[in-house]
């Protein structure tokens, strides 16, 4: 009997498939016959074995990103790190001042902590972007004050793709002395980041993102000048103080894995899927009025912020069977709610709400990438067939 | 006025949600020109969803149903059920409030306006041929 097919995944923006050599690796941490052994147990043969995969692994991540070692600390995960970075410099700098500066479009990590800074007694900035989703380097520079305790803008936005320009921010910043921190979540791995010259001094890092494990990150904290941070998570000790909790040995080196790939493959990698996501695209393109938001901006390889005019991107999305795509980032479709990126953008709620984000990735095919196209536009023909008039009207 | 049957509103399905929401057999619109025709429609590109009922009048009887929306999968499962419900019925029928449709389909709490809105399309297309069988 022949086998459904697999379904389509076009989210990797959401979340990647760990690759199997990640998974191969990390399975020699967890079982009685690996090196299971607590890394902080240094006084013996299988704790030391296992303090070394956890060095190995932050020097895979620091090699990536051009850090130094002891610049890595591992957290659980990017929501962590972003958090670590925000309330760890605005604890420690509170005497100093109480003025941040982020923009609209930021993960809702960074958005809700800056939501509950506020509510301590901060004050936060919230730059606005252009319609293609660009932060304008200038009005950031314009936002920082003397009471400005950090400036904080992501990379690639994980809904449209779109990169900032993090060099001239970063420039701004060190200008005014105020630490920069950047979530690169969607960009570590896929696109070159060098810190040894890069104008930033806190740095985010997610592992499931980069085909490595669920619940491991890191965040880079630079130290020449040296950063200091307030611990959130006190406990025993680990990692300098600034993160305590038993390190996960085998989530780690997962990390390191993926980071690894990411570093010896990222390029190839980045410009196969960039080119199956020019494939689809031109595909997309041809139906009636369709948008590719931020397609005016440099972006991230594998990313495709469609408006599909006339129609619910919900309704799309439930009518592509067993192709998986989000609306908008999978934190923002848990919480419901028209995209604040695409609105930041200009579009209109009605607009936000008939787009699909489409994320192509490590394991994306040709074949996936033409399959894809021909459900979407049966899909959105369908749903743009039974559509109202009045919607019809406005939509052409 | 003779009392008007309730139409059968039970369908079988291990989910009804999704029996409903993926069912697009009256989505669409009648010929330009069919005979009576008669139309509804409620919501606005504001409000999350947009329906158009068209319902085609038989011997005084609710023929065939078609409807038009722009919506979640919410609204859809709504308008197919009340589509599938409404034929073969007279205009007085008692039909569900969408708040009960939004119930026996399993809405969460926060969709009940899309099944709000569908209902207030309907009840737009049915009032004139209501007022019509009261008189």
């Amino acid at each position: 009997m022949a086998s459904a097919p697999r379904p389509i995944y076009l989210d990797y923006a959401a979340t990647t498939p760990a690759d199997p050599r990640v998974i191969k690796e990390m399975a020699r941490f967890l079982g009685p016959d690996g090196l299971f052994a607590n890394p902080s147990s240094v006084t013996h043969v299988p704790g030391r074995a296992a303090r070394a995969a956890v060095e190995d692994a932050r020097a895979e991540v620091a090699a990536l990103v051009g850090a130094r070692e002891r610049e890595i600390y591992f957290t659980s995960g990017a929501t962590e790190s972003n958090n670590l970075a925000w309330r760890g410099l605005a604890a420690q700098r509170r005497g100093q001042g109480r003025h941040l500066v982020t923009s609209r479009i930021e993960h809702a990590s960074v958005l809700d902590t800056a939501r509950a800074l506020e509510a301590e007694g901060f004050r936060v900035s919230y730059l606005p972007c252009d319609r293609e989703g660009r932060v304008d380097p200038e009005r950031v520079g314009q936002a920082l004050t003397p009471e400005t305790v950090l400036c904080s803008v992501m990379h690639v936005n994980n809904e449209t793709g779109v990169i900032q320009d993090i060099a001239a921010i970063g420039q701004r910043c060190r200008a005014r002395g105020v630490p920069f921190h950047v979530d690169a979540v969607q960009s570590a791995g896929k696109l070159p980041i060098d810190l040894s010259v890069l104008p930033v001094d806190l740095m985010s890092f997610s592992a499931h993102k980069v085909y490595g494990p669920k619940g491991i990150g890191a965040l880079y904290v630079r130290h020449d000048p040296t950063l200091v941070l307030e611990p959130m998570i006190r406990g025993g000790g680990q990692e300098r103080g600034l993160r305590a909790g038993t390190l996960a040995t085998h989530q780690i080196v997962g990390l390191g894995t993926a980071f690894r790939i990411a570093r010896e493959e990222g390029a190839a990698d980045a410009a196969r899927i960039g080119r199956l996501r020019d494939a689809l695209w031109a595909e997309l393109s041809r139906l009636d009025r369709v948008r590719l938001n931020g397609g005016g901006a440099p972006r991230a390889c594998g990313h495709l912020s469609v408006s599909f005019g006339g129609v619910n991107g919900e309704s799309l999305i439930y009518f592509l069977g067993d192709l998986a795509v989000a609306q908008g980032s999978a934190c923002s479709s848990a919480r419901g709610g028209p995209s604040h990126v695409l609105q930041a953008m200009g579009l209109t709620a009605t607009e936000a709400e008939s787009t699909l984000r489409i994320t192509l990735g490590r394991f994306t095919t040709a074949e996936e990438v033409e399959r894809a196209a021909f459900c979407i536009s049966q899909a959105y023909a369908r749903l743009s067939a039974i559509a109202p008039e009045t919607t019809r009207r406005q939509a052409g | 006025m003779s009392e008007a049957r309730s139409p059968a509103w039970g369908v079988a399905g291990s989910s009804p949600f999704d029996f409903w929401a993926h069912n697009l057999e009256r989505a669409g619109a009648f010929e330009p020109g069919t005979p009576g025709v008669h139309e509804g429609r409620a919501g606005s590109p504001g409000a999350g969803a947009e329906v158009e009922f068209s319902l085609c009048l038989e011997a005084g009887r609710i023929a065939r149903v078609r409807y038009r929306f722009r919506g979640s999968p919410w609204t859809n499962a709504a308008c197919a059920f009340y589509a599938h419900a409404l034929e073969g019925q007279p205009p007085t029928c008692l039909w569900p409030t969408g708040a009960a449709v939004a119930r026996q389909l399993g809405y969460p709490r926060t969709r009940y306006d899309e099944a709000l809105i569908v209902e207030d399309a309907l009840m737009a297309a049915l009032a004139p041929l209501r007022e019509v069988s009261d008189d």
